[in-house]
């Protein structure tokens, strides 16, 4: 912005030059402080409640939060008054395996559709951009009488069903895209060097596709790290709770513990902003190619 | 399609079956017939798992719950009849449908509205390439990140009216003279709720809009600047009218995950307080798994599935058009 309006400066006649010198200065301003507004807004809950959930029970209930009685007291009490591990642990192996299973699954649906000819591929594409808006209400219940029927209520291995098929579509979507990007020359020439068309996929192309499916395996944990609402309604055993049915749980007794719930807030938030670490920029190129189509 | 390929037409191994083999065609044409053919197979194999996957888990439950919704099922209990429309009728004459089909309309309207108004602002003000910015970017994308949980219990605790901030904030500034229960009354809870799914929702919002702007090509807008065009004016005539595609992308893909936003309302109020912040689909919930009546909640199920398909058919023909312009 400023580059750009140092270009202007030199067309500009030189009378009016001071003037638009003072307002230029003023938008610089007014822009800095809405950026830093964005920031307060995005970021600043995180901050209260990471120094709420340090605090004492005393400061919490009076909202007097700063820097002084730092605790870990309530991080204690999320690991003995409730089993956060166990909530956590939970979590970990129903997004890391469903996240398995859908990435696997969609490359090598992505691939095919990105590479072969198959035959009605364009509704098969329909249908998945259509799953991205289903209501999930529609599939909530008859979900439920199919785990039931297959005596996977209340069990983890129903639930990484569950979530592979909600990040399935994303995942091929995604693994199509980024493999139209290819250039089809480098499969071509793997078939001349003599691959086979299964070693071109796993010789060739996997390789270099290594970051795209770390980034597509993030978006797919967080998928599953977010849920509540299949959790919630599938499990029925505290001891099968992941951390978001886990912390429901403090939240809807009466008289919320807020120093143990914030301390598990907190908890639940660290893989996430670690598995946001690792592909940092990528996901934002990755998410709106997907969105580009 | 942001490299320009237009759809439906392939590239890689179809040209090689083309180019390779077809360098010694006249020797060649059994061994390339079987390569093509090999070749087709393979790329069934490839897809064939997926669609399984999709078709078993998320067809088979669709087809479901249109069967269910024209039965008086129940979670308890066996006994389930077919009673045809009688669900539909009983829906759309009860005025509580209504009432709460308003709900979400209003709940949906306010939420994409705010959402784009946000997340645009937020990628025109976070889009350099610096490196600050893209630090920024990464912070502003916190909300959407982290569990809906995670977020309901941010903002829970805030509205808390005894241990909450913004009670907290507004009482020392004397601007109220005692705590608001912002979610557990009438007049606040929705406006509340909206509030938090706009922090969650926008930046999603910011992703697609940068997305969108990194399309515009820099000649264009030094073009303007060279006839004059102040920073307003670049904003409303240039850059907005090139990503309106993005835009109307943003808008439906926003209204369907309003639409399908449970974890916000569920998580922050459960529709309540008397029914003020319900939406259709924490209305289903309620009376399947909490009044057990499966097919009247399957009835709902099936009137959203309508209203999101129709969504769906403009998102995908917008995506289509936007495949023919570039």
């Amino acid at each position: 912005m400023a580059g750009i309006s140092a270009g202007t400066s030199v067309l500009a006649r030189r009378p009016r030059r001071r003037q638009r010198a003072g307002r230029r200065a003023s938008r610089y301003a007014a822009r800095q402080a809405l950026r830093l507004l964005v920031i307060v807004f995005t970021a600043g809950p995180f901050v209260w409640i990471l120094l709420a959930s340090l605090e004492g029970p005393q400061a919490i209930f009076r909202s007097r939060i700063g820097l002084s009685g730092m605790s870990l007291a309530n991080y204690r009490g999320a690991f003995t008054a409730i089993d956060v591990s166990r909530y956590l642990l939970n979590t970990a192996i129903v997004s890391v395996g469903s996240a398995l299973i859908a990435v696997g699954l969609g490359v090598l649906a992505g691939y095919g559709l990105a590479r072969f000819r198959i035959i009605g591929d364009r509704w098969l594409l329909l249908a998945i951009v259509a799953t991205q808006l289903f209501p999930g209400l529609l599939l909530t219940i008859p979900l439920y009488l199919i785990l039931r029927d297959f005596g996977l209520i209340d069990s983890l291995l129903g639930l990484i069903l569950v979530y592979t098929v909600f990040s399935l579509p994303f995942a091929v979507w995604m693994m199509r895209n980024y493999f139209r990007s290819i250039p089809g020359e480098l499969t071509d020439a793997g078939l001349v060097d003599g691959c086979s068309l299964l070693g071109v996929l796993w010789r060739v192309i996997l390789p270099i596709s290594v970051p795209a499916i770390i980034a597509c395996s993030a978006f797919c944990l967080v998928l599953a790290w977010d849920d509540f609402l299949y959790a919630s309604t599938f499990l029925i055993s505290n001891s099968h709770y992941t951390v978001s049915v886990g912390l429901y749980s403090l939240m809807s007794q009466y008289g919320t513990n807020w120093g143990v719930l914030l301390a598990g807030t907190v908890l639940a938030t660290l893989p996430v902003i670690a598995a946001f670490m690792a592909v940092q920029g990528r996901l934002t190129n990755l998410l709106s190619g997907g969105m580009k189509g | 399609m942001g490299r320009g390929v237009p759809v439906g037409k392939k590239h890689g191994i179809r040209r090689a079956a083309a180019a390779v083999p077809g360098a010694r065609r006249v020797s060649a044409r059994p061994r390339r017939a079987r390569f093509v053919r090999r070749q087709r197979l393979f790329g069934y194999g490839l897809v064939i798992p997926a669609t399984v996957v999709l078709g078993a888990v998320l067809g088979a439950p669709t087809v479901d719950a249109f069967i269910l919704s024209l039965t008086n099922s129940s979670l308890i209990g066996t006994g389930s009849r077919f009673v045809g429309p009688d669900n539909f009728t009983a829906l759309l004459t009860s005025g509580e449908f209504w009432s709460i089909t308003k709900t979400t309309v209003i709940w949906t309207a306010a939420n994409t509205g705010a959402q784009l108004l946000v997340g645009t602002g937020m990628a025109l003000l976070l889009k350099s390439s610096s490196r600050v910015d893209k630090v920024l970017r990464s912070i502003a994308l916190l909300p959407w990140a982290v569990p809906s949980i995670v977020a309901a219990a941010v903002w829970r605790f805030m509205y808390d009216p005894a241990s909450g901030v913004i009670d907290h904030l507004l009482l020392s500034a004397h601007l109220i003279h005692q705590p608001v229960v912002w979610l557990g009354e009438i007049s606040t809870a929705l406006p509340a709720v909206i509030l938090e799914s706009v922090w969650k929702g926008s930046p999603l919002v910011m992703i697609i809009v940068l997305a969108g702007l990194q399309t515009i090509p820099p000649e264009i807008e030094e073009a303007a600047i060279i006839d004059g065009a102040g920073g307003f004016q670049r904003l409303v005539r240039i850059k907005l009218p090139l990503i309106r595609t993005t835009l109307a992308l943003a808008t439906i893909l926003t209204v369907a995950y309003t639409v399908n936003n449970f974890n916000a309302i569920w998580l922050m109020t459960q529709g309540g307080p008397l029914q003020s912040t319900q939406i259709l689909f924490t209305w289903g919930y309620q009376i399947g798994f909490q009044q057990f009546n499966l097919g009247q909640a399957a009835a709902i199920s099936v009137v959203l599935f309508g209203a999101l398909m129709i969504i769906a058919v403009v998102y995908f023909l917008t995506l289509e058009r936007k495949g023919r312009e570039s």
